[in-house]
């Protein structure tokens, strides 16, 4: 089954949203698709469970207006529906409860979001370690906090946004390891100035971690996980001094950044340059938001981190781009529609790229991992590994797939691929090389089932034999 | 293992039970079996394939897969799988054993059926 659209949005995140609603209030045809069970994306994530629910702050009071103004558009939100392929006319394949569908459309916009990264270490994969998403994930969801003796470890915002959140969940965190030092801090308050709405409850994030006595450890990382079958304790590590120390814990959330969610970018083939500030790759795009891909739009953290209050000016200005080019806006209504989303992003890039600097990866620190470390989650191959097939000749991902299988698991990469190359680029393999797995369908692991679907055997075109 | 943190207040109200390697575990609506699970202090899931590793959920977004787990006969991810009343939840990920009292390849499911683990 293919339904048809004048504009597809990928991605019911703000850059997402905003983007179908503009393209919707200028009279599009829109479908909006995203996997999870409702809009909202990671940031504005809608409460599942009752204790969820009757939690208040600010972000479940943007994800409800967001949701309040979606069903209240007509935009034909498609939620529970996974992306596995996309082909440039735009044709997405999709699986959803409903099976196996397509749908259509001459443009389509990506607003995909980002994923976490983690730096490895020694034990990152005993059970009681997660990343730091999943703290959040796991509060604005269900409103609990997994685990009682919780150390909360990594760089940037979120950080300090999961420790507070904890402390007012009844579970103040035992310490807070913070790979950046007081200064990283106080010299992005400059950038955070330029959001002082944003800055403010920040203050009030420290103000409650501070209250709490939980203490903060700067300067400082996690080298390793204790543990058989889950987690006892973790070893922190000054890295001015090197110095270790012994910490129980039996949860630790861990998060170094944010990386773009960029496969059906890469796969439909959009021009992207290297930008660590963002992430990793940005995708390219003019002002008003349009890629190298005719009628390919890109917004949100998904074409260059940069943090939910600037994607939601670019999936507007992305949705209303889009309507202005399908012809059903004038250049002077797109100006002036799409005004005020330009002046707001502008005023948050400052903010952006200080929350980006504290986000942004460690990459240098790869190099002091050790080797018995697990790399590839899904098939556990280490560092080790990674330099022997280095050493046997391997110089690319694609290739380091093929000598250890690392990449080829059901996670397809997202969690390896990245820290995988950073070790790898440090075993002389020439700075300019692409260290990326070759993007292909499906981006998302399927059913076969779900795929095939039902149908009959007479249904199946049987092409005409050769003639003999 | 760590305990439930904090204390599932609401449980009383909660009507859903799902079984765990045949066990009851009674869970909230709304919540996804990861969440009931790691609440109920249940954070190994399964072993890794390979290295035979104790692993549990990880990322809790869907992404990283470490949560796929047998979930009413098929492998499914336990951060976005609801929740319902009568659900069958075995602690066992695709191509190996199980994790608590399974050891072997095989694992007995709670009518005594020696049934195979991983895709069915």
């Amino acid at each position: 089954m293919t339904e048809f659209a004048d504009l597809l949005v990928l991605g019911a995140g703000p850059a997402g949203a905003e983007a179908a609603l503009a393209a919707d209030h200028a009279g599009l045809r829109v479908v909006l698709l995203d996997e999870a069970p409702a809009a909202g994306g990671q940031v504005w994530r809608a409460p599942r469970t009752h204790a969820a629910r009757t939690r208040s702050d600010a972000d479940q009071t943007r994800g409800r207006d967001l949701r309040g103004r979606l069903d209240a558009s007509g935009v034909q939100v498609r939620t529970g529906t996974q992306v596995w392929d996309a082909v440039p006319g735009f044709c997405l394949s999709c699986v959803s409860e409903r099976g196996a569908t397509r749908f259509q459309a001459p443009r389509l916009v990506l607003a995909t979001g980002a994923t976490e990264r983690v730096r490895p270490f020694a034990g990152w994969t005993t059970p009681g370690v997660f990343g730091l998403a999943a703290a959040t994930a796991m509060m604005k969801a269900e409103g609990r906090l997994a685990g009682r003796n919780i150390i909360v470890a990594g760089q940037g915002p979120l950080l300090i946004a999961v420790a507070a959140k904890a402390c007012a969940m009844g579970v103040p965190p035992r310490a807070i390891v913070d790979l950046n030092g007081r200064g990283d801090w106080l010299s992005a308050v400059s950038g955070f100035a330029a959001a002082p709405g944003l800055l403010l409850t920040g203050l009030k994030w420290m103000a409650r971690i501070v209250a709490a006595r939980v203490p903060i450890l700067h300067g400082a990382d996690i080298v390793r996980a204790l543990g058989d079958d889950t987690l006892d304790a973790v070893i922190v590590r000054d890295r001015a001094s090197g110095q270790e120390t012994r910490l129980a814990a039996d949860t630790l959330y861990v998060g170094n950044g944010l990386t773009p969610a960029d496969e059906i970018h890469r796969l439909l083939g959009a021009a992207q340059v290297a930008d660590a500030l963002r992430g990793g790759y940005r995708t390219l795009c003019d002002a008003d938001r349009r890629s190298s891909v005719p009628g390919l739009y890109v917004a949100g953290d998904g074409a260059g981190v940069h943090g939910a209050f600037p994607s939601a000016a670019q999936g507007r200005i992305a949705g209303l781009a889009a309507a202005h080019d399908h012809g059903a806006l004038s250049a002077a209504d797109f100006a002036r529609a799409s005004r005020h989303a330009r002046g707001q992003l502008k005023r948050l890039m400052r903010f952006a790229d200080a929350s980006c600097r504290l986000m942004q990866f460690p990459e240098d620190s790869l190099q002091d991992i050790r080797g018995d470390t697990v790399i590839c989650r899904c098939e556990d191959v280490t560092v080790d590994q990674i330099r022997a097939a280095s050493g046997d000749g391997a110089c690319d991902l694609n290739q380091l797939k093929h000598f250890t299988r690392l990449g080829m698991g059901p996670c397809q990469g997202r969690m390896c691929a990245l820290n995988a190359a950073g070790v790898l680029r440090r075993l002389a393999v020439d700075a300019g090389r692409d260290l990326r797995l070759t993007p292909r369908a499906p981006v998302r692991p399927v059913e076969m089932a779900q795929l095939i679907g039902t149908f009959a055997y007479s249904d199946i075109p049987v092409p005409k034999p050769a003639p003999l | 293992m760590p305990e439930t943190t904090p204390p599932n207040k609401d449980l009383s109200s909660g009507t859903i039970t799902v079984r765990v390697n045949g066990r009851s575990l009674p869970c909230l609506p709304g919540q996804t079996v990861a969440g009931a699970l790691l609440m109920a202090g249940f954070y190994q899931m399964r072993r890794s394939p390979n290295a035979d590793a104790p692993r549990g959920a990880f990322c809790m977004v869907g992404a990283c897969q470490e949560c796929a787990i047998m979930i009413d006969g098929t492998i499914r991810r336990a951060c976005q799988t609801e929740v319902h009343d009568g659900m069958e939840i075995r602690l066992e990920g695709a191509g190996m054993g199980g994790v608590a009292e399974n050891s072997s390849t095989t694992a007995t499911d709670a009518g005594g059926k020696t049934v195979e683990s991983g895709i069915s």
